[in-house]
């Protein structure tokens, strides 16, 4: 018998080829000097990256976004972060700053310093930047809402320092059509929004020819739910609104085209990931070929993007160092230019300084330990990579194209079709979640069985607004009060005539000593304040993709048996407390709620607790649920158990969603809280412990 | 058919590759090229740019790439029935005691894993001894579905015979059981260096095992290729390659003496190939492998697909620190990610703590959810071979690919696997190309997060544990020598099994026979193996990139613990402005936790200079600067000297002979330093 096995020093290697492979044309030489590329980096439509050279020259820019209680803290935070090797900073602003209210009041209690940093005065913007380089280090910041005060506080405070605004670089987010999307950190109505968003256009293209005046944001709609084609279109259709209102304004494309950035979420979908960075740089390029732009800088999409806070969870939490790197991994290989990865425990707190590192070193990791740098467009040229890329994009197109025909993203915002399609698709990956159909690693599936223990940085809230009032009263107090008023009422009068310039006056009041609060408020009291509607939308999405469950046919008719014997159906306040706007969880729960047969009591943004115990009482409902997001329930939850106590309605039950850190549950059940649903709760499960409640209840009173 | 453009026509014109090139020179100057190329090891580098040289994507023939994306966009049944399985989630699980044990597979079970690589220890501290022990492991793992990779090293024959009696014992169907039997007699000779049934025996059992499993236990593969002793000890990609070629055909060649055909051996063998997170450049290794089996078996006459051996990918060891073990987390996600995208048929992902202690429960639990995540959350596994036609990675995958054929083909001339393996020359290529990776590492051209860059003092090894011996790790098999020469077996069974007379095929008959009398398969071996010499090699010895710096760093914790104040140096910077060069030396230092009292007074201001010196307590002094004159260097050297220095050396950029000077960054230096400093 001869051998089957030949000898293999003879025998050459030929590239191994598929009878697929085979009836393909052959592939050119690895020379390739010469040949025809579809596109290269650095030349439109910039698929393979906007830059010629990309990482191999540069790598992105690591830039963390942070901010704590108070400007103390959050400067030697920034410090240690730029010692480490980190090149940029993004501050996070706490809730009252971002709606334009100081922080004495009323309505920023619970809120002050919570989720960023306080900022109420000069001194604050000054304290928060001491001893960094302004002028080498950029700023970005996260502000929409009081965009104004904000960028005049910025100014103001370097200028104290001896350096010209001209040398300033960074970025203000100042994106205001997705708070009106999915954000809800506006101040004011829509059209003077917009027409601040081109004065800042204006002002930042022939005064800060280094600074960027619009960051335009997906992150936020993909946190809200967006699926990734939505995500896609909705930003680039913001992006063409406030191209429009650039030109409005009188510049020339040219003069501010070229800085505008974008902001992307990037998510667990590994692959759509990639592709949608991929994707967008194409799509921006096509639609700015129609302004017909000179410098090719214009057409350039540059990104930013950001790991999602989505994607990770409070159970299990060093699962999140893993989902971060992977999301780092997609935004590096879409080619962004900069990166925010999240510390591992957001979901449970603000970072300490050990998850910090670890979300920093992710980036270094990257960079130094994989040669990921090193190659430009490592997917270009994937059959499935480039397909998917391409099928994302027409996708993208045609919700582009339906926002287009309705007249552009401010007009198409008024009919509420790109908050309803987002909250349809965040109600479906909630019924994705709670039928399994969509797992998340320790939360619906696989859960820890045993705690990994790791300091918690933990906050003195009600230290840190103390501190921040008396800072801010004696602000008040030492400064001239008379240049302070003058200043604001040139502020008011620009602020009245329509085209006048507002940046300007604004910088002035705040070189003054006007407070954010004064500033914002001068322009509310011209503009108003946007109040928005609540409403449940998408009814029955969650019924389609759960209603074959026989648990959800269970509670259907509990329900029903509840109704006949109650005379009523269950009633349910989903209601938000103070400033906390993440309304994705209240929207879904309202609307899966109204499926399951409840009648549902929408709340309205932006209450105190005082507000949500009235519209409980007058609605007569059986249970308030709160929806939390942000630190914020610690203080007003109490509040909102002591406002139905004193008008005798302690029989109305309060139950609590969402982020509520383990240490914090106990104080919430003694304050009277009935029931706690962490972050990953089946809602089915959340409707049958409620259900619980009221029969108990119920029997309790026929007891009496 | 219509003129006009199809709307997916671009409107933005091509560019060639040497308009690109051009645009570049212009930007960054014509000497910038040389800066793009990557070096990655001997004969392969990375080019900043590949052009797409091959159809696009909606041209291509089969186009599985479009259908695939396409398919990411359907709802409801046609997303679920995705174009292949998920690849095997299988987590390594080191058994030495019965209980442990137990409770190591239920974790893993109920835990998500969906095949266990079950690594039995042999030896004298062992529990695990033979029938009874294995039947109440066994006894966790019922699940059908379930796929098991059952290593007990060199002894895969009387393990697998043992293990028939375990499943007998169960009353479990022995042919339904599925997994693979591991005997791999070269992997287990280059990580040991003890064959303990001698080279020709220890390749009669495979033979033997591969007769009687095809039988006996027809599910379960018997072969297992194990590239981890050489990826362990630090070889290079294309060695690893050719490595795998070379025992692939070597075993071939031992099957085919004993009538096995390639293609059925094929069907019987795994291949564990681990791989570093170096991302696309790991994922075109893998993408090489599976290129190379396939041209081997094709080379052979086997052509069919389901004869291809299946491929395990084991995390690396190499890349793991002790220092900042959380970042090994970050390393392992990339590795299990470089599984997947390169086409893994089961994943081992490495525990972060595994340059630390033996992986405790939490580090197990979270190198599975890694893997459940990419599969779960990312749902990575929806394509097959995600980035084919990536001009990157299929240059890559080729380059790799026809380097280790050569290298293979240098392997056969030379004499085959077996006898370079024998005559120590394995070793050698793998010392040469470890001590090149070790030297980029010492002199900072690579780095390591926390290990050689990006360290703080402050970041100690957070995670405490048994610390692994830095010697080697796996020792059993010498253990099990002594186990064996202490044995004392029973005279009744001696004679029932003659190893070296017994015919083909009547080895395992007899060793069931033994099997059914008595349970303890150590002893087992024992008896048949009576008289056989032990064969042994120096084995190939681990190596880890970070242990050089985690020894200095060791070094330096140890004093610090002893003396209460850490080893320190004074810097005398003169005139120096830049903090960002200042801040590279401090970092430097640090690397080895040593204390830097700075001071950057003029070179004349000899006074701010010297108090400087005295308000710290270090005697040993490090200059760097301009030498303004020899005479004025040699009046401040002598001031220094007479305020208390002992020695002053002078920081320089480039490597010297001279021995009153050190080499900013490098690893050498900093040892020096330690020395110099009383640091034992």
């Amino acid at each position: 018998m001869s051998s089957q096995i030949p000898d293999f020093r003879t025998l050459a290697f030929e590239a191994p080829v598929s009878a697929a492979r085979r009836r393909r044309k052959p592939a050119p030489q690895a020379e390739g000097k010469g040949e025809t590329l579809g596109d290269a980096p650095g030349f439109p439509p910039y698929r393979r990256g906007p830059y010629l050279t990309m990482y191999t020259t540069r790598p992105w820019t690591l830039r963390q976004y942070a901010g704590f209680g108070s400007v103390e803290e959050s400067n030697a935070f920034y410090k240690q972060a730029l010692a480490e090797g980190q090149r940029g900073l993004s501050v996070a602003f706490d809730l009252p700053t971002h709606l334009g209210y100081d922080s004495d009041h009323p309505r920023a209690l619970g809120d002050v310093g919570q989720a960023g940093v306080a900022i109420d005065t000069l001194e604050d913007m000054q304290q928060l930047f001491a001893d960094i380089p302004l002028d080498r280090v950029s700023v970005s910041m996260t502000m929409n809402g009081a965009a104004l005060p904000i960028l005049a506080l910025f100014v103001a405070a370097a200028e104290s320092r001896g350096l010209s605004r001209a040398a300033l670089s960074g970025t203000l987010q100042n994106d205001i059509l997705k708070e009106f999307m999915v954000r809800n950190t506006f101040v004011y109505p829509p059209a003077p929004s917009m027409r601040i968003v081109g004065d800042i256009m204006r002002y930042c293209a022939r005064a800060m020819p280094k600074f960027h005046a619009l960051s335009i944001s997906g992150y936020h709609m993909h946190e809200a739910g967006a699926t990734p084609e939505l995500e896609l279109a909705y930003t680039l259709a913001d992006g063409l609104e406030y191209v429009r209102k650039g030109l409005e304004v009188g510049l020339a494309i040219d003069e501010f085209a070229p800085r505008l950035s974008f902001f992307w979420a990037i998510g667990m979908d590994f692959y759509l990931e990639v592709a949608k960075l991929r994707a967008a740089r194409v799509m921006w390029a096509e639609l700015m070929s129609a302004f017909a732009p000179r410098d090719p800088r214009s057409s350039m999409l540059r990104a930013h993007c950001q790991t999602s806070g989505f994607s990770l969870s409070a159970q299990d939490p060093f699962n999140n160092i893993i989902r971060t790197c992977i999301e780092a991994v997609a935004a590096v290989q879409g080619q962004t230019q900069s990166l925010h990865t999240n510390a591992f425990d957001e979901a449970l707190a603000l970072p300490s300084d050990f998850s910090a590192r670890i979300a920093r070193s992710t980036q270094h990791l990257l960079q130094h330990e994989t040669y990921m740098t090193r190659v430009i467009d490592p997917w270009g040229g994937s059959f499935f990579m480039e397909a998917l890329t391409d099928a994302l994009r027409q996708r993208a197109r045609v919700h582009l194209d339906e926002i287009e025909a309705l007249g552009g993203m401010t007009r198409a915002l008024a009919t509420g079709l790109p908050k309803a399609r987002i909250e349809e698709a965040a109600l479906r990956t909630q019924a994705e979640f709670d039928s399994q159909e969509r797992i998340k690693v320790g939360v619906n599936r696989y859960p820890m069985r045993q705690e990994i223990a790791f300091p918690l940085r933990s906050l003195d809230a009600q230290a840190n607004r103390e501190r921040q009032v008396q800072k801010l009263q004696a602000w008040r107090s030492q400064r001239d009060e008379e240049a302070v008023r003058k200043a604001l009422d040139a502020l008011r009068q620009a602020a009245e005539r329509e085209g006048e310039a507002l940046v300007e006056p604004c910088i002035e009041a705040a070189r003054c000593g006007a407070t954010l609060g004064e500033m914002s408020g001068t322009l509310e009291e011209v503009f108003g304040r946007h109040r928005p509607e609540a409403k449940v939308t998408s009814m029955g999405t969650y019924r389609e993709q759960r209603a074959s469950e026989v648990r959800f046919q269970g509670l259907l008719e509990r329900v029903e048996r509840f109704a006949q014997h109650e005379g009523r159906r269950p009633r349910i306040l989903v209601a938000k407390l103070g400033l906390d706007g993440h309304d994705r969880g209240q929207k879904v729960v309202a609307s899966s709620f109204a499926d399951l047969g409840f009648d549902v009591d929408l709340g309205p943004l932006f209450q105190s607790a005082e507000e949500v115990a009235m519209q409980a009482i007058d609605n007569d409902v059986h249970v308030v649920g709160v929806n939390s997001l942000s630190a914020g329930h610690r203080v007003l939850v109490p509040r909102l158990c002591e406002a139905l106590r004193a008008q005798g309605r302690s029989d109305i039950r309060v139950v609590v969603g969402g982020v509520v850190p383990p240490q914090e549950q106990e104080l919430l059940r003694s304050a009277g809280v009935a029931a706690i649903f962490g972050s990953g709760t089946d809602i089915l499960d959340a409707a049958a412990t409620i259900l619980d409640l009221l029969e108990s209840s119920d029997e309790g009173s026929e007891g009496e | 058919m219509s003129d006009s453009p199809s709307e997916d026509l671009s409107p933005f014109p091509p560019i060639s590759t040497e308009a690109w090139r051009r645009a570049v020179e212009t930007q960054e100057g014509e000497a910038i090229w040389s800066s793009l190329e990557t070096w990655i090891e001997k004969g392969i580098a990375l080019e900043p740019l590949y052009d797409e040289r091959f159809p696009a994507a909606s041209r291509s023939a089969d186009g599985r790439g479009p259908k695939a994306a396409a398919s990411f966009f359907e709802q409801g049944e046609a997303a679920a029935a995705t174009p292949r399985h998920a690849w095997r989630i299988m987590p390594e699980c080191m058994l030495r005691q019965v209980g442990p044990g137990r409770r190591s597979i239920i974790a893993e079970l109920e835990g998500g894993a969906d095949a266990l690589w079950l690594r039995f220890r042999v030896g004298p501290e062992s529990g695990i001894l033979g029938v009874r022990e294995l039947s109440a492991l066994l006894e966790t793992t019922g699940d059908p579905d379930l796929w098991l990779a059952l290593d007990a090293g060199a002894h895969a024959l009387p393990f697998a015979v043992a293990t028939h009696a375990a499943l007998r014992l169960l009353e479990r169907d022995p042919t339904q059981l599925q997994g693979c039997w591991c005997a791999d007699p070269l992997g287990v000779l280059a990580e040991s260096g003890v064959l303990p049934a001698g080279l020709r025996g220890t390749h009669r059992e495979m033979a033997e095992l591969m007769r009687w499993s095809s039988s006996h236990t027809p599910s379960m593969r018997t072969l297992r290729i194990s590239l981890s002793p050489y990826h362990a000890a630090g070889a290079a990609r294309v060695d690893e390659l050719a490595l795998s070629l070379a025992t692939f055909v070597h075993y071939l060649r031992v099957a085919e003496t004993q009538g096995l055909a390639p293609e059925s051996v094929a069907r019987q063998t795994l291949i564990s190939l681990p791989v570093r997170g170096e991302f696309f450049v790991d994922i075109a290794k893998l993408r090489a492998a599976t290129r190379l089996w396939d041209q081997l078996l094709r080379h052979c006459g086997v052509e069919e697909e389901g004869s291809r051996p299946l491929l395990h990918v084991p995390g690396s060891t190499v890349n793991k620190s002790q220092r900042d073990p959380w970042l090994n987390l970050l390393r392992s996600t990339l590795e299990s990610m470089v599984a997947v995208l390169g086409g893994a048929d089961m994943v081992s992902t490495t525990p972060f703590d595994h340059a630390l202690r033996r992986p405790a429960p939490s580090a197990v639990h979270l190198a599975r959810n890694t893997q459940l995540i990419l599969r779960d959350e990312c749902r990575l596994h929806r394509v097959i071979d995600a980035l084919e036609g990536s001009a990157y990675v299929e240059s890559l995958s080729d380059r790799l690919a026809r380097a280790a054929w050569a290298r293979f083909q240098e392997i056969e001339s030379l004499g085959g696997i077996e006898a370079l393996l024998v005559r120590g020359k394995v070793r050698d290529w793998i010392t040469q190309h470890r001590q090149q990776e070790a030297r980029s590492f010492a002199r900072r051209e690579r780095v390591m997060v926390g290990v050689n860059a990006f360290v703080t003092l402050e970041e100690g090894k957070e995670v405490q544990g048994r610390r692994r011996p830095s010697t080697r790790q796996l020792d059993w098999s010498s253990m099990l020598q002594v186990a064996l020469t202490e044995a004392e077996v029973p005279a009744t069974r001696m004679r029932t099994v003659d190893f070296e007379s017994l015919p083909t095929g009547e080895l395992s008959a007899a060793l069931s026979v033994v099997t059914a009398e008595d349970d303890r398969f150590a002893e087992l071996a024992a008896v048949y193996r009576l008289g056989a010499p032990t064969f042994a090699i120096e084995p190939l010895a681990p190596f880890r990139w970070a242990g050089e710096y985690e020894a200095l760093r060791d070094r330096s914790d140890a004093f610090f613990l002893s003396a209460g104040r850490r080893p320190s140096v004074f810097l005398f910077l003169p005139g120096m402005r830049s903090p960002s060069e200042k801040n590279a030396i401090v970092d430097w230092l640090e690397l080895a936790a040593l204390q830097t009292n700075a001071c950057a007074a003029p070179v004349e201001e000899k006074e701010t200079l010297l108090e400087a010196f005295k308000a710290q307590s270090s005697s040993l002094v490090l200059w760097r600067g301009t030498l303004p004159s020899a005479a004025r260097d040699a009046d401040l050297l002598e001031a220094l000297h007479a305020a208390g220095a002992q020695r002053i050396y002078r920081l320089v950029d480039e490597e010297s002979e001279d021995e009153d000077v050190l080499c900013i960054g490098s690893i050498e230096a900093l040892s020096l330093l330690l020395d110099e400093l009383g640091v034992p």
